[in-house]
């Protein structure tokens, strides 16, 4: 009977190790894959997907997995590594319009909002606080809206503008700023090699606006950071959840220390970017 | 899309080949200034490294072992954003200044080693025959180092050629940075990076074709001779 007992208490024993802390019954919701997302600049894939655990519960993904460019996040959709790729609509809806193989859909759980900035160093606080108010002012009278329908909505559709040449003001300072090339319509290359897109048209208007010069670098996406830091660039594009009403001392946790950021110039829906024929559409269908 | 649409999209639409011409071009610059640079950078560290005095074969080793250890993109941004970062100097010279370091090293260890697997016995040979030691080294050991070398050396080269795809982390508009612009605008990765790794294969071909054609050259001069 002893021996039964001390047995029994082993087998226990074994069992509870084995099992994970605080194991729940298995979730109800079918996972498909992991979900891609562009590399951030102060966040590691590790430490979003541990600020999310709680949400992925109820994801029909398992967890994000970065990568350093769309075009290699693009392979790895097409490839079967991941069967979401997540980022701005605008982009989403480029992606789907010129790949007959990829479908834009909302994203499964939590619509959140993607806010455009832009971060500065930190001694750059004065050129923050004029580009905040020239932002404010072109949102004011519509040039923001004219500059959207122009480079993106447009650009969606298949009219692709000219490339951007910025003012020449003789003797004005210049700010350098990064364009990465790898986020149509937002930041893209034109086939004749010029910086084009929405962020490049809207910085080189701010700076008509405020009379100085703009020279844009061609920085790699993962490489910003650095670039900014080291004062190779004096403005990258950047974008964050948040709401774009009250974004206003918001703790932007991706925000890179001894950075300013803007006032945002755009909200956008974080979406998502699936293959046409992977199951995550029949979810939708089942909806 | 057919095929030819999306080859004329990615090729042909805009220009878009004269935008791969360009990044080619920026390639083929970074690759040959690097390669002439390291390897005069690589003779002269291979000179340290065979010295008899010990503080200066270390030193020579150092640098080997230190260059040769450490990923080239890692120098490459140590060099960029942080040593050179306020010098004024264009992002393509800091780009083939790396390069130039990094073949340097690997140049270095394959003269050596040609050095140490030439003939010693026919440059003592010539020694006593009268040869001054400046002719030893230019009419006998040296032949015989180039030729022990010349198919590392050209492996060193196609190498360089596809190390230098990084240079993209620095600002500077290669192939790879055409290619990867290209495939994010077409949204064609695919068939976009296929075309790009032909022409890295091309670029390494004609490397491979120059050595041999040199190889052609010299045994029919040999043939004549003879």
């Amino acid at each position: 009977m002893k021996k039964l007992v001390l047995l029994a208490v082993t087998l226990v024993m074994v069992l509870s190790l084995c099992l994970p802390a605080g194991a729940e019954p298995a979730a109800e919701v079918t996972k498909y894959g992991n979900i891609g997302r562009l590399s951030k600049l102060n966040i590691t894939e590790d430490q979003l997907n541990d600020v999310l655990k709680d949400i992925m519960v109820n994801s029909i993904c398992n967890r994000y997995v970065f990568y350093d460019t769309m075009t290699d996040m693009l392979m790895a959709l097409q490839r079967g590594d991941i069967v979401v790729l997540e980022t701005d609509q605008n982009t989403v809806r480029y992606i789907a319009s010129r790949n007959d193989g990829i479908v834009d859909r909302p994203p499964y759980l939590n619509p959140n909002n993607l806010l455009f900035c832009m971060l500065l160093r930190e001694e750059d606080a004065e050129l923050c606080d004029r580009l905040s108010a020239a932002i404010a002012e072109m949102k004011e009278d519509g040039t923001l809206e004219q500059l959207r329908q122009r480079y993106v909505e447009d650009v969606i559709t298949g009219v692709d503008p000219d490339a951007v040449e910025p003012e020449i003001f003789p003797g004005a300072p210049t700010i350098r700023v990064a364009v990465t090339g790898d986020r149509p319509p937002m930041d893209y290359v034109s086939a004749g090699g010029e910086p084009l897109g929405f962020n490049t048209a809207l910085i080189a208007e701010i700076a008509k606006g405020l009379g100085i010069n703009v020279e844009f670098v061609n920085v790699n996406c993962a490489a910003r950071g650095i670039a900014l830091a080291t004062g190779v660039c004096d403005i990258v594009f950047w974008m964050e959840v948040g709401d774009f009403e009250n974004w206003e001392g918001a703790d932007f946790e991706d925000q890179p220390e001894n950075t300013l950021v803007t006032d945002p110039y755009l909200s956008v829906s974080l979406w998502w970017a699936v293959r046409a024929d992977s199951p995550v559409v029949n979810v939708y269908r089942d909806q | 899309m057919t095929l030819s649409e999306k080859l004329d999209k990615i090729l042909i639409q805009g220009g878009s080949w004269k935008t791969i011409l360009g990044g080619l071009w920026v390639t083929i610059q970074i690759s040959a200034l690097a390669l002439v640079l390291g390897t005069v950078l690589g003779a002269l560290i291979c000179l340290l490294r065979t010295r008899k005095n010990p503080i200066v074969r270390g030193i020579g080793s150092a640098y080997i072992a230190i260059l040769r250890g450490t990923p080239v993109l890692m120098l490459l941004l140590l060099l960029y954003y942080g040593v050179l970062a306020r010098a004024g100097i264009a992002p393509v010279m800091v780009a083939v200044f790396t390069f130039a370091l990094n073949v340097s090293a690997h140049v270095a260890e394959l003269l050596r080693s040609a050095l140490e697997a030439a003939d010693r016995g026919q440059a003592e040979a010539a020694r006593t025959l009268g040869f001054s030691a400046w002719d030893t080294f230019r009419l006998i050991t040296l032949p015989q180092v180039l030729r022990i070398a010349k198919p590392v050396y050209q492996s060193t080269i196609v190498n360089l050629i596809q190390w230098t795809s990084v240079v993209g982390y620095v600002t500077i508009t290669d192939l790879t940075r055409v290619i990867n612009n290209i495939a994010s605008r077409t949204m064609q990765p695919l068939l976009t990076i296929i075309i790009g790794m032909l022409i890295y294969l091309a670029l390494s071909y004609i490397v491979f074709g120059l050595f041999a054609l040199s190889d052609k050259i010299r045994m029919r001069k040999r043939g004549a001779a003879a």
